[in-house]
């Protein structure tokens, strides 16, 4: 016998919190079928809880998360897996492998299993997208601020208004340390001219507390926000859940991967096996609202309604790594009062459909210096005095590029016999390197002009802005493996989709802002769509 | 293979610091749980690059260019990252400040650096014919 609720939400990333918070509050019965894989106890207990310099200086267990209890990191720096994920927030990636198997190829396409998904790593870049930029991916314009500005109360977003960011009420941005206060000034005293070549620099948007709040740390400028999920300002969707816990509409389900539903009547039954005990659960449910990620949806959705292998478009930025020496900076200290994220964004204005290349710049101590010197083409001791005479005037920026979809970027399920669930995506997906390395040139002369001489440039491979989108678009007419307006995917009743497998484009900004915003949204239309009572006890289903 | 005062000489090597025992024991442990096997070229080098730190220096400028993924860096590099987040020689790490200490850290580098370059090319060049000729 099982109980049926009114919407069962699978994923506990942001946009399945932000959707369960939105259904909760609506009143609504509501279930989350997670994996939930959770941070290990020993790394919540060395998690550090002080300045990273002090602590360098004092803390005799660092190793323990800087390089991981069994020297886990020193081992994928020489592989040259940079996924950025430090020892205590590997376990986002666990049971990955295992359970989400995938083109061998195609491994830095980033998936989570966790509670709280991706969304414990993220860098915390909280943007909002223009109206064109919205329109672009396939949504009305209509009602975005509000949703926005809930989004943002929410989680809490500091900056200032812009083009990353255009919402009121927000909490002052973070300071801004010497070395990115040099090449702001730079940037100011002629930024009337940088606008007119389409160039722009601002503070980056961030969903980090800086304001002193009763549930969250506010922002200490300790620089370990990479290394502690708790002792950081910075919101991950444990947040929220903390907040849903407690509440009797709401049940927290982990251990279950999700692989299947079927609509039944007005019914929709949820198929999920524990990945402990490995047996089949089934859930029942009158919504389902897909958070699962772009690739776990994607498997859900095409293992449940698509009887062959099915090719759907795929949309991921581009991504390369810079490093950058500031020459203001040449033997001077840097401020030691510093955070992990990103301090600045140069937009690039690519087209007049005002689509931007965005550039995220971080000086970070946290780096550790040694990971700096394994990427010099020089003996370990020349490159270690190298670094640590440059070691202030660093300058390291992601450079993102907007997408959109090309008939050559596509994934498809297909039969495996590695996976427990006997199917695998098949990724396939090429990145314009043209471009990508005109928009780094452009990026380097400007720089160069601010005072930062380009040292070293890397694109990163494919899949590694972790930003993903498109699988199954918003489409105005209803068309199969495509979303109405609503979220809902076409021709079925009552699935609905909470992630990013609807945006139809993905601009160079940080999608999760909008991610949460469009939970939200679709959230208050599942809400509005009612004809049936929802809040009522629950009922079972023999 | 590991020789006992191995992680002494390296640390010598890399930062010209005597280590204590925290520091061996962490480099002993990371070696024991695997992944820095040497290949019979590998140890024949390690062996000899073992006798000093300017031998450490020269194999490992010859090495960052000619096979800068050979396991004998790897373990070079698993004795940095100790270094680094070792308390006593976190200072190390922090950063170079003032314009001439800089200066002249950059130039002695340098020309340590093309010293070490051509020793490196002899006693890499003299190993490798050792090898071929055994082999
Ligand atoms: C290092 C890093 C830095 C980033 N920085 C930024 C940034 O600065 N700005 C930005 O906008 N974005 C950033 N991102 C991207 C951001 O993290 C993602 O856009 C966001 O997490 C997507 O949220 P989501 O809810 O769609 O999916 P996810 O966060 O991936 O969550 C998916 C959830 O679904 C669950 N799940 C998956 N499959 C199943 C299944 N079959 N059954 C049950 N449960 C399932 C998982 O357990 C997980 O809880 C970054 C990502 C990384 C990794």
């Amino acid at each position: 016998m099982s109980l049926i609720y009114d919407c069962i939400v699978v994923g506990s990333g942001p946009s399945g919190v932000q959707a369960a918070q939105t259904l909760v509050e609506g009143g609504m019965q509501v279930a989350m079928l997670d994996v939930g894989v959770h941070q290990d106890q020993f790394y919540q207990e060395q998690s550090p809880n002080t300045d990273f310099t002090q602590l360098r200086k004092s803390d005799q267990n660092q190793h323990l998360y800087l390089l991981g209890k069994d020297m886990e990191s020193i081992h994928k720096d020489w592989k040259g897996q940079h996924d950025r994920l430090t020892p205590p927030l590997a376990f986002t990636k666990k049971l990955v492998e295992e359970w989400q198997t995938k083109s061998p190829n195609q491994q830095a396409f980033m998936e989570s299993l966790a509670k709280g998904g991706l969304g414990n790593a993220w860098g915390r870049g909280a943007f909002t997208y223009s109206d064109k930029e919205l329109k672009a991916i396939g949504l009305s314009t209509h009602r975005w601020p509000q949703f926005y500005q809930k989004i943002a109360k929410r989680i809490g977003v500091s900056g200032t208004k812009g083009i990353g960011l255009d919402l009121d009420q927000l909490m002052p941005p973070l300071l801004l340390d010497k070395n990115m206060q040099c090449l702001f000034q730079r940037y100011k005293r002629y930024s009337k001219r940088w606008k007119k070549k389409g160039l722009y620099m601002e503070r980056t948007p961030l969903a980090v507390q800086n304001q002193p709040d009763v549930e969250r740390l506010s922002e200490q400028y300790w620089d370990v926000d990479f290394w502690s999920l708790q002792k950081s300002a910075g919101y991950h969707p444990g947040h929220t859940l903390k907040k849903l816990l407690p509440q009797n509409n709401f049940s927290y389900l982990p251990q279950h991967y999700v692989y299947e539903f079927q609509e039944i009547g007005d019914k929709v039954k949820v198929l999920a096996k524990h990945v402990q005990s490995k047996e089949d659960k089934v859930f029942y449910c009158r919504r389902l609202v897909l958070c699962a990620s772009v690739f776990g949806t994607a498997r859900i959705v095409l293992n449940s309604l698509s009887q062959s292998p099915r090719k759907i478009p795929l949309l991921c930025n581009a991504f390369t790594y810079g490093v950058w020496l500031n020459t203001k900076m040449f033997g001077r200290q840097n401020s030691l009062k510093r955070s992990s994220f990103s301090q600045l964004s140069v937009y690039e204005r690519e087209d007049e459909q005002e689509h931007f290349n965005l550039l995220n710049l971080y000086t970070y101590r946290s780096l550790l210096l040694s990971k700096l010197i394994r990427e010099l083409p020089f003996s370990f001791r020349f490159s270690y005095q190298l670094s640590a005479i440059v070691k202030e005037m660093l300058v390291i920026g992601g450079l993102h590029l907007p997408e959109k979809a090309h008939a050559h970027n596509f994934m498809q399920l297909i039969p495996s016999k590695t996976s427990p669930l006997g199917k695998s995506l098949d990724i396939h997906y090429q990145h314009d390197a043209a471009k990508t390395k005109a928009v780094l040139a452009r990026m380097n002369r400007a720089m160069f002009r601010w005072q930062a001489v380009p040292v070293l440039s890397r694109p990163k491979a494919i899949g590694s802005s972790k930003h993903y989108a498109g699988t199954f678009p918003f489409a105005e007419w209803p068309q199969t493996f495509q979303l109405a307006a609503s979220g809902r995917l076409h021709f079925t009743q009552n699935i609905y989709i909470g992630d990013a497998s609807g945006f139809r484009f993905l601009p160079a900004k940080g999608p999760t802002l909008t991610i949460m915003a469009n939970a939200h949204r679709i959230a208050k239309e599942i809400l509005k769509s009612q004809k049936i009572n929802f809040g009522q006890p629950l009922k079972s289903e023999g | 293979m590991f020789t006992p005062n191995e992680p002494d000489i390296l640390s010598r090597y890399l930062l010209k610091v005597k280590i204590g025992t925290r520091e061996s024991q962490l480099y002993v442990s990371g070696i024991r749980g695997g992944g820095f096997e040497l290949t019979a070229f590998e140890a024949q080098l390690f062996q000899h690059m073992l006798l000093s730190p300017i031998f450490c220096a020269a194999y490992d400028t010859i090495l960052s260019i000619v096979d800068p993924q050979n396991q004998v860096r790897k373990r070079l590099y698993l004795m940095l990252s100790i270094l680094e987040t070792s308390p006593d020689h976190a200072n190390l790490f922090l950063g170079v400040h003032g314009r001439w200490a800089c200066i002249r850290i950059a130039c002695v580098g340098a020309s340590k650096y093309i010293f070490y370059l051509l020793l490196g090319s002899l006693l890499y060049g003299l190993q490798l014919s050792k090898y071929r000729l055994c082999h």
